[in-house]
C-alpha cells in the first residue's frame, strides 16, 4: 500500500492525464490526420477524444474493482508468472515512450533553433533534471505536471495570430469523406493522444481514487480541445497541398506571428515547450521505475538510474530521421494494438474474475 | 575517496559539456542581417542574386549595405555571398524578396520554396516581381530607414490602405497549393530612384503569364478579397464630372450554379464607401444617384473585362475553381478545367454611399 504522505489529491488527475497525452505530437500532428481525412481531420480529433474517453472509462473501472495498479491486474488474471512477464512488457513500452518524446523533441530543436546541439550532452543534462525531479517523490512530479499545463497557457493566444490569413472555405463541405477514411485517420490521432494510460500506475498514489475519475474526463476534454483549436487552425491556416508538406504544422503557423518585439515568436513556443516534455520525460521514466521497484523488490532509486541511462544511450545513438520515424511507427502501432485491444480484453476478464469470485 | 570521484565526475562532465556541448553564437552586433533579396537571371542555369542589409552608423543614420552573388540555388547565393562580407551574413531577418521579370516567367516557385524550407525565415516576408532587374531596386538605396525596410513598409501599407490585395510568403504557397486558384505577387517598377506599384503580375502555376495594371488594381482587389480600403475615381459621363470614391467596406459573393449541365458563376460585389473628392458643384440626391450609378456601372465593366482576360489566359486568380469546390460534393475537377475558358460568368454590383463629407 502506497503511504498517504505520498498520494496527491483527486483533482490533480486532471493534470497529470492531460500533460502526459499533450507533447509533441500537437507540433505536427496535422498532416498525419489529414493524410486520409483531408479537410474533414477535425472530426477525426473528436472521435479520437470519444475512443480515449471510452478507455479512460472501462480503465477506471477495471482499476476500482482490482484497488491497485497494472501489475495487480495482471497478476489477478494471468498469475504471477505471466503477469509479471506482462507488467515487465509494459514498462518497455514506458521507456520506448520516454525515448520518444525527447528524441522528437530535440530533432525540432536541431531543425528549428540549432542544427549543431549535441544530442547528447543535451539528453544527460535533460535527463540529470528529471531524475532530479522524479528523485523528490511522485508529488513532486505532479507539481511540474501542474506548471507545464499552466505555465504555457499564453501559447493560446498564438493561435489568434494565423485567423487573418485563415480561410475557413477550406473546412467546407463537412463529411466530404467516407467512414473508412474517417476510421484511418482516427487511427492515426493514436500517437497524438497516447499518454493517458498512465492511470494505470499512478492510481494507488491518488487520495479517494473514485474521486478522481471526473477529473480524468476533464483532462482529457482539455487535451481535445488543445489539439482542436491547433487541428482547425491548421487546416484553415493551410491548403491541403501546403499541409502534406509541412511537418511541424503548428511551428509553421507561428512563424507568421509578428510582434512588435518578438521578431520570430516559434523560438518562444519551442522554448516554452521544454516544459510541456519535461513532465512527460518525468511521468514515464517514473512509471518505470515504479513498476520495476515493485515487480522485483528493488530500491526505486537504482531502477531509475539505470533507466536514464539506458535512455540517454539510445536517444544518443539514434542519429537521423528515419530511425526516429521507423520507432515512432512501431510504437503507435503497439500502442494502437494495446489501447484498443488488449485494455477492452483486459477490463472482460477482469470483469469475468470477479463474477466468478463473488459467486464461489 | 567518495569526494574525490565526485569532484572527478563533476570535472569530466564539465569539460565534455564546454567541447561538445557548444553551438554557434549570433550577437546582433556581429552579424550581418540580410533584409531584402533580390533574384535575376543570368545566363544559362545560373541566377544572380543580390542582397541589401542595413548598416547602422554612429550618427544613427542607416547606410545599405550591397552584395551581388551568382549561384544555380537562391540560398546558395548567400552561402557565395559569406566569402564578399566581414561578418557572417544571416538571413533571418529577411523581409522582402524580389524577383525579376525574366526569372518569374520562368516560375519561382523554386526560390520560393527555398525561403520556406528555412526554418529561420518567417512566412510573412513580402514578395514582388520587377520591371526589368531586381537588382536595380536592391542597389538603389531607398528610404532613410534601409531598403529593405522600405520596401516591407511600401508594401504594407498598399496592402492595408490601398489597392494592392494581400500577399506574403505564405498566402502566395497557399494559393500555390489550392486546387482551383492561381496566384499573383505584386509589380514594382523603379521610377526615377524610387520603387512603385506598377500593377499585379499574376501567375498560371508557378508561370507569370500577364499583368494587372495599376487603373484595374481596385476591382482585382475587389474580386479576391473582402473588407478592404482603397479609392477609385470615376467620371460621370451624364453630368461629366468626375468623383473619387473612398472604399470602406467590399464584400463579393460569389455562386456557382449548375445550368443545363454548365457551371455557371456569378459574382456580386458590394461596395460601400463615402465620396473623398467631386469636381462638380453640389452633391443633391440626384447626383449622388449618379455618381452610385456611374460606380456600380464602372465596377460591372471593369471586372468583367479582368475576368475575360483571366479566361483567355486560362488562370484563376479569383479562386472560382476552389469555391466551386467547398460549395458542392462530388466537384468534378476535370470538368471545371475544361469547361473554366468559356464557362459564363456574370458580374454584378451594388454601391452604397454612405456619406458625402463634412459638406453638402
Amino acid at each position: 500500500m502506497v503511504n498517504d504522505r505520498f498520494k496527491i489529491s483527486p483533482y490533480l488527475a486532471l493534470f497529470v492525464i492531460s500533460t502526459n497525452q499533450i507533447g509533441v505530437g500537437v507540433l505536427g500532428f496535422q498532416r498525419i490526420i489529414a493524410k486520409s481525412a483531408g479537410h474533414d481531420s477535425w472530426i477525426a480529433i473528436i472521435l479520437a477524444a470519444l475512443c480515449v474517453h471510452f478507455l479512460l472509462f472501462i480503465m477506471y473501472m477495471m482499476l476500482k474493482k482490482t484497488d491497485g495498479d497494472i501489475i495487480n491486474i495482471h497478476q489477478n488474471i494471468f498469475g504471477k508468472l505471466i503477469g509479471n512477464f506482462l507488467s515487465n512488457l509494459f514498462i518497455v513500452y514506458l521507456i520506448v515512450q520516454t525515448i520518444l518524446v525527447l528524441r522528437t523533441y530535440l530533432e525540432v530543436l536541431q531543425v528549428w533553433m540549432f542544427p549543431e546541439l549535441n544530442i547528447w550532452v543535451f539528453s544527460f543534462y535533460f535527463l540529470g533534471l528529471a531524475v532530479y525531479i522524479i528523485s523528490g517523490g511522485f508529488r513532486v512530479v505532479v507539481g511540474i505536471c501542474f506548471f507545464s499545463i499552466v505555465l504555457p497557457l499564453y501559447l493560446w493566444f498564438s493561435a489568434a495570430f494565423p485567423l487573418e490569413f485563415s480561410s475557413f472555405r477550406n473546412l467546407l463541405p463537412i463529411f466530404d469523406h467516407s467512414i473508412k477514411d474517417m476510421a484511418l485517420a482516427t487511427k492515426d490521432m493514436t500517437l497524438s493522444i497516447i499518454g493517458f494510460e498512465i492511470i494505470l500506475v499512478f492510481y494507488p498514489f491518488i487520495k479517494n481514487p473514485e474521486k478522481s475519475h471526473k477529473w480524468a474526463h476533464f483532462g482529457v476534454m482539455y487535451t481535445t480541445l488543445v489539439y482542436l483549436v491547433m487541428g482547425v487552425t491548421a487546416l484553415i491556416f493551410f491548403s491541403p497541398g501546403q499541409l502534406e508538406k509541412t511537418i511541424w504544422a503548428t511551428l509553421s503557423m507561428w512563424k507568421i506571428v509578428q510582434m512588435p518585439i518578438v521578431e520570430r515568436f516559434e523560438y518562444i513556443g519551442i522554448a516554452s515547450w521544454m516544459l510541456v516534455v519535461l513532465p512527460n520525460v518525468c511521468l514515464s521514466l517514473w512509471g518505470a521505475s515504479r513498476l520495476l521497484k515493485k515487480i522485483y523488490n528493488v530500491k526505486q532509486k537504482y531502477m531509475l538510474w539505470a533507466i536514464a541511462l539506458f535512455v540517454l544511450i539510445i536517444s544518443g545513438l539514434l542519429t537521423n530521421r528515419k530511425e526516429i520515424n521507423v520507432l515512432n511507427e512501431i510504437y503507435s502501432q503497439v500502442g494502437f494494438y494495446f489501447l484498443y485491444l488488449y485494455i477492452p480484453f483486459l477490463f472482460i476478464a477482469t470483469l469475468i474474475l470477479y463474477k466468478v469470485r463473488n459467486k464461489e | 575517496m567518495k569526494n574525490f570521484i565526485i569532484i572527478f565526475a563533476v570535472v569530466v562532465i564539465s569539460i565534455l559539456t564546454f567541447t561538445f556541448g557548444r553551438v554557434t553564437k549570433e550577437v546582433v552586433d556581429d552579424v550581418n542581417i540580410v533584409s531584402a533579396i533580390g533574384i535575376d537571371k543570368e545566363k544559362g542555369d545560373k541566377i544572380k542574386g543580390t542582397v541589401v542589409m542595413p548598416t547602422f552608423l554612429a550618427d544613427k543614420s542607416i547606410e545599405n549595405e550591397i552584395f551581388e552573388g551568382e549561384s544555380f540555388l537562391a540560398k546558395e547565393v548567400i552561402n557565395n555571398l559569406q566569402n564578399q562580407s566581414a561578418d557572417p551574413l544571416v538571413i533571418g531577418g529577411l523581409t522582402v524578396a524580389l524577383y525579376g521579370e525574366e526569372v518569374a516567367r520562368e516560375g519561382i516557385t523554386e526560390y520560393a520554396d527555398a525561403l520556406r524550407r528555412d526554418a529561420s525565415i518567417g512566412s510573412g516576408v513580402y514578395l514582388g516581381v520587377v520591371d526589368g532587374e531586381a537588382a536595380e531596386i536592391m542597389k538603389g538605396s531607398l528610404g532613410n530607414r534601409g531598403t529593405g525596410r522600405h520596401l516591407a513598409t511600401l508594401f504594407e501599407h498598399n496592402m492595408k490602405h490601398r489597392d494592392l490585395p494581400k500577399m506574403n510568403l505564405h498566402l502566395f504557397m497557399f494559393r500555390f497549393y489550392t486546387k482551383g486558384m492561381d496566384t499573383f505577387l505584386p509589380y514594382v517598377k523603379m521610377v526615377n530612384e524610387k520603387v512603385e506599384i506598377k500593377g499585379i503580375a499574376l501567375f498560371k502555376e508557378e508561370k507569370m503569364v500577364d499583368i494587372v495594371n495599376e487603373t484595374d488594381m481596385f476591382f482585382f482587389k475587389g474580386m479576391v478579397e473582402n473588407f478592404i480600403e482603397g479609392t477609385y475615381t470615376v467620371r460621370i459621363e451624364e453630368i461629366d464630372e468626375y468623383a473619387s470614391i473612398k472604399r470602406i467596406v467590399s464584400k463579393r459573393d460569389i455562386r456557382v450554379q449548375e445550368v443545363n449541365g454548365k457551371p455557371e458563376v456569378s459574382i456580386h460585389i458590394y461596395l460601400q464607401g463615402v465620396l473623398s473628392e467631386f469636381s462638380g458643384r453640389s452633391t443633391d440626391e440626384k447626383i449622388v444617384a449618379n455618381i452610385v450609378k456611374g460606380m456600380e456601372d464602372e465596377i460591372v465593366k471593369r471586372s468583367d473585362k479582368l475576368i475575360k482576360k483571366f479566361q483567355e489566359k486560362n488562370i484563376d486568380p479569383v479562386g472560382f475553381g476552389y469555391l466551386a469546390s467547398t460549395s458542392q460534393r462530388n466537384f468534378d475537377a476535370a470538368k471545371w478545367k475544361a469547361t473554366y475558358q468559356d464557362m459564363k460568368i456574370n458580374v454584378t454590383s451594388k454601391v452604397d454611399l454612405i456619406q458625402t463629407g463634412v459638406i453638402e
